[in-house]
């Protein structure tokens, strides 16, 4: 039996605007977006309603954006860019007790050890590594995340492999091994070598102290949560038909701000 | 297998409407099953042993015509620890509406979210805090949402921050001011009563 005329019409007037308001380039990806846009702000939310946090929404002039500016995303993987009046947005955490800043962005290049760039699809690094590379033209920072989220708006089974691939990145950007003796840290930018976060010898370590997780739509298989429990790489899934699931990752997240200073 | 006429009407729907990604995923879900309640991939050289034995072609029936489909290497490999369970003919269109809320559907009121979740937050600038959610609760920040008071626009609707989205140039890739909220409403709407026809 054929669809109703009158539903495959509104179907398609629907699907015909929401292709017409992003444009044939961002629609084929704009699910995928979605949950990354989604979980970034989800996680804004959580740090500001802890009351320890300040949130702002930050403009790529590094100045909170005005009273309805649009948020910026960009759609392709990139660097911190330089200061400039257009281009990507961020959200800045800042501390309101021993004030430090961190800034959450989408779509971040990282570079690992092997000098390979790995894309994050949501991360958090401080201001203090963000603004030399933004200050001198842009750039990406080098070493391991304070946290990075992967999301994975797919219709399969988040599987080992998946969880393989992830692993692989952390492990290429976690900074076991130093370039110069006495350079320990988690992270640091390319430009004028500022350093941040304590060394840690083993990837364990290092994935503990921060915050990795891998969000989908659907669930994962036994073997991405036996691999990912045991390098600390937090699963959830079913995160849209399932309320405890974000709730749950919100929780992760202000945990590790409580505990910000001994990563 | 046969692929009904109405989950077919669906599938061109989205094609034809520059959805094809997902037309295809919603063909493949028909014609192999889903795979929810598997273990996909626990069991390395059992999906390797199945990779090697599964077929490399399967054909199929659309509206009475037949054609050769081939299998992707990567769909046998991290599909092939269950047995291929097309979905049957009488409940593909429930199925494909099924495929549309989740794939579709829970995306965009997930970025209709994020943007009134922006609104809050750049209301917030000057230094105030949401409320702290009491983790022992239940559904939290339901509790929370309605005890904020929501930032509201002169229409009454609540204000969000619009997103927009640059090019590697740092353009703006042009976009028009639509509704997305009212566009979400009206597919939940329309995803119903095409669910209740199925």
């Amino acid at each position: 039996m054929p669809i109703p005329t009158r539903q495959a019409n509104e179907l398609r007037s629907i699907l015909r605007r929401l292709g017409a308001a992003y444009g044939p380039s961002v629609v084929p990806s704009l699910p995928g977006r979605a949950l990354e846009a989604w979980l970034m702000m989800r996680l804004a939310r959580a740090a500001a309603q802890t009351g320890a946090w300040q949130v702002e929404l930050v403009g790529s002039d590094t100045l909170p954006l005005p009273t309805g500016s649009p948020f910026t995303f960009a759609w392709y993987q990139g660097e911190i860019p330089a200061v400039a009046p257009s281009g990507p947005s961020h959200v800045r955490l800042t501390r309101r007790a021993n004030p430090v800043s961190f800034e959450l962005h989408l779509s971040l290049q990282w570079v690992g050890r092997s000098t390979a760039t790995h894309e994050c699809d949501v991360s958090m690094l401080p201001k203090s590594i963000a603004d030399p590379m933004r200050n001198s033209g842009g750039g990406s920072p080098h070493g391991l995340p304070v946290a990075a989220f992967e999301c994975k708006d797919r219709g399969t089974t988040g599987n080992t492999d998946e969880m393989r691939q992830t692993l692989a990145r952390l492990f290429d950007l976690a900074l076991v091994t130093t370039a110069y003796p006495r350079w320990g840290c988690r992270l640091f930018e390319p430009h004028h070598h500022t350093r941040w976060g304590r060394y840690r010898t083993r990837y364990r370590e290092f994935f503990k102290a921060g915050h990795f997780a891998i969000i989908r739509s659907k669930k994962f298989s036994t073997g991405a949560d036996s691999l990912g429990d045991h390098y600390k790489i937090e699963r959830h899934g079913d995160v849209y038909t399932d309320g405890r699931v974000i709730q749950a990752l919100e929780k992760s997240f202000t945990d590790l701000l409580r505990r910000i200073d001994d990563v | 297998m046969t692929i009904s006429a109405d989950a077919l009407e669906l599938i061109d729907i989205l094609s034809t409407e520059g959805f094809g990604t997902l037309a295809g995923e919603l063909l493949v879900e028909l014609t192999n099953g889903s795979e929810e309640g598997t273990t996909v991939g626990t069991v390395d050289d059992q999906v390797a042993t199945r990779a090697k034995t599964a077929p490399t072609s399967e054909t199929i029936r659309l509206e009475g015509q037949q054609f050769t489909r081939a299998y992707f290497p990567r769909q046998i490999r991290e599909s092939s620890s269950q047995t291929a369970n097309p979905v049957r003919e009488d409940v593909q269109l429930r199925y494909a509406v099924d495929f549309l809320k989740i794939r579709l559907l829970e995306p965009l009121l997930a970025y209709v979210e994020a943007e009134e979740i922006a609104g809050e937050l750049s209301s917030l600038s000057g230094g105030t805090s949401l409320p702290t959610p009491d983790q022992n609760e239940e559904l939290p920040l339901i509790k929370i949402m309605s005890q904020t008071p929501e930032p509201r626009e002169r229409d009454g609707k609540r204000s969000r921050v619009r997103f927009e989205f640059v090019d590697p140039e740092m353009r703006r890739i042009p976009s028009d001011e639509s509704d997305i909220s009212s566009d979400a409403k009206q597919l939940a709407r329309v995803l119903g009563e095409i669910g209740a026809e199925g």
